[in-house]
């Protein structure tokens, strides 16, 4: 059954379409809830940092994250997210056309997960744990939630691009794993600002 | 419902609340620190105003897409209308 629906006012009887798929708003819901526990988190680490000790954070003798690496993990995640805009208005053109930008948007997407577990083990022998501190407990709470975010959607996307290349893709399964990409990315630069200065 | 079922209810209610104690809810809000306390109110403005402005915007939106949709359609019937040879 429809989600969102509206009358059509030609209509005699009463035929109605959705307004949008409901895969889309499906996502879209979850997207309002997933946007909150981020919220959650960044607001606790607000609280946190602001009673560190002599307003010093990351606290005494905790490592520094690699803010200039993980700008270059952001750059890559942003292009991602413009490649896939590129390739949902290619998709809606001729949807063949659209691989590429789609095989290139996952790339970069995969680039910046791998990227970012390359920074995690620098940081681990670092001896920044989940443990550590509540500067180590933020850092892998919030951006480990935020990888497994990623790699979720990712395996959306590539799930849309096996589909894409044997020609079943469909629009609604295609809008609704762009959603998930676009949240993922657009939250990145918040949890970056946040999180790394 | 049995008598012996609402005694049992009732017994339960009042031990939880004779024998619970009082929970801060989060000790790191009970700061006296002025940077403390702007964080408290800036999380609070973020975690009420944030949920507000979503629902909002997915409002706007679904608004948006019902007002595309009812000029489509109007298009499409003119469409037709015109087509259609008059008798």
């Amino acid at each position: 059954m429809d989600a969102v629906i509206v009358k059509d006012r030609s209509a005699v009887g009463a035929r109605r379409r959705p307004l949008i798929p409901n895969a889309v708003l499906g996502m879209l819901i979850f997207i309002v809830t997933e946007a909150m526990f981020f919220a959650g988190l960044i607001s606790a680490l607000t609280i946190v940092r602001s009673s560190a000790m002599g307003g010093l954070w990351p606290p005494p003798g905790q490592p520094r994250l690699p803010v200039g690496q993980t700008a270059f993990n952001t750059a890559a995640l942003l292009v991602s997210g413009l490649l896939l805009l590129f390739a949902a208005w290619r998709f809606r053109r001729e949807a063949r056309s659209a691989r590429w930008p789609l095989l290139a948007s996952v790339l970069l997407g995969l680039t910046f997960v791998a990227l970012q577990g390359v920074e995690w083990v620098a940081l681990l022998k670092e001896g920044l744990t989940l443990t550590s501190g509540a500067h180590g407990g933020f850092f892998y709470l919030i951006i480990g939630m935020h990888a497994a975010h990623a790699v979720a959607a990712l395996v959306a996307l590539a799930v849309c691009l096996a589909r894409l290349m044997r020609g079943t893709l469909e629009g609604a399964f295609f809008g609704a794993a762009q959603a998930f990409w676009y949240f993922v990315v657009a939250v990145w630069p918040v949890l970056y600002l946040r999180v790394y200065f | 419902m049995s008598a012996a079922r609402e005694a049992l209810r009732r017994g339960l209610a009042a031990g939880v609340l004779l024998l619970s104690s009082a929970a801060s809810a989060c000790p790191m809000c009970m700061s006296t620190q002025e940077s403390n306390r702007a964080a408290y109110i800036a999380g609070s403005l973020l975690l009420t105003l944030l949920p507000l402005g979503m629902l909002i915007g997915l409002a706007v939106y679904l608004r948006r897409r019902m007002r595309e949709q009812e000029r489509e359609d109007d298009a499409a019937r003119t469409a037709t209308a015109r087509a259609t040879p008059s008798p």
